[in-house]
């Protein structure tokens, strides 16, 4: 893929996310994706490794049921080939308790014939775990 | 948005073809512990931020300025030791450069190793880092240094 359909892919990407259509998002994704949420799974049970487009669809089921996609603002994004690194400010609304979470995150992504194989996502996890409970950590 | 700067889009500068050189030769620096080659290649004004827990990292956090940056790199090796750091992937567009690394580095007081991958977000203006951007799963690395499960 060239930058400017890998850019392309990432918009349609981000788009069907914030969508929720899974419908497109299944399509975009590839049948051996290679995932990861880095995070604590004990508290969000949607991150972790998942491997294949069924885990990762699973995972983002989860997600959905649990926090509601509020604001996303792009600050930057970086293409390069079939690789794409995103870095953005978002905001997910917990849904059981109304609080909103607010962070930094970065995407890693990888295209193959035109949908997306890896996947790596990393943001202050310490931080989101602490604005998840509602109080800081106790250690 | 978060109040600590808005980097903008890539812009291809004058010195756009050698920005992944740079963050490279930065990478060799830190992995050879050559900080006064690492320092050549900051810019005085650099804008800093590793995102984590300040209370368990005291180096890491937003640090403006190379002073500032070189301050926190030596608090933290005074804390850990860097035995490993592998680029794993690494994707550059005009000033800026991305890129994912696995680090291993050993808590010098208990000899605790901690494994994490690390992702960054570098910009390069005239041959000198300005910007960066740092993550981990900081949970994890929190959970690695003090040894133990953290139960939220």
């Amino acid at each position: 893929m060239n930058e400017s359909a890998t850019r392309a892919t990432v918009e349609d990407v981000y788009d069907a996310y914030g969508r929720r259509d899974m419908e497109r998002v299944a399509a975009l994704l590839h049948d051996d994706i290679d995932w990861v949420i880095y995070g604590p799974i004990e508290v969000f049970p949607f991150v972790g490794m998942r491997r294949g487009r069924k885990a990762v669809l699973e995972a983002i089921v989860t997600l959905f049921e649990l926090f509601s996609l509020e604001s996303h603002q792009r600050e930057i994004m970086i293409v390069e080939g079939d690789r794409a690194a995103i870095m953005s400010d978002v905001g997910f609304k917990q849904r059981a308790t109304g609080r909103t979470l607010r962070f930094r995150v970065a995407n890693f992504m990888r295209f193959q014939d035109g949908r997306l194989i890896e996947f790596r996502e990393f943001a202050d996890s310490f931080d989101l775990v602490e604005q998840a409970i509602g109080h800081a950590v106790e250690l | 948005m978060t109040n600590d700067g808005n980097p903008g889009s890539p812009q291809v500068s004058p010195s756009a073809g050698s920005a992944r050189d740079v963050v490279l030769a930065i990478q060799e620096a830190f992995r050879t512990a050559d900080y006064a080659r690492m320092a050549a290649l900051y810019d005085d004004d650099i804008d800093w931020l590793f995102h984590g827990p300040v209370s368990i990292f005291p180096a890491i956090g937003h640090r403006r300025g190379k002073v500032a940056v070189f301050q926190g790199l030596e608090a933290l090796n005074r804390l850990f030791s860097f035995s490993n750091h592998v680029t794993k992937s690494l994707i550059a567009e005009g000033d800026w450069v991305a890129g994912i690394a696995d680090v291993t580095m050993v808590q010098r007081a208990s000899g605790r190793t901690i494994t994490c991958s690390v992702a960054s977000f570098h910009r390069v203006r005239d041959g000198r880092l300005i910007y960066y951007r740092g993550f981990n799963d900081s949970f994890d690395a929190v959970e690695q240094v003090l040894g133990r499960v953290i139960t939220p």
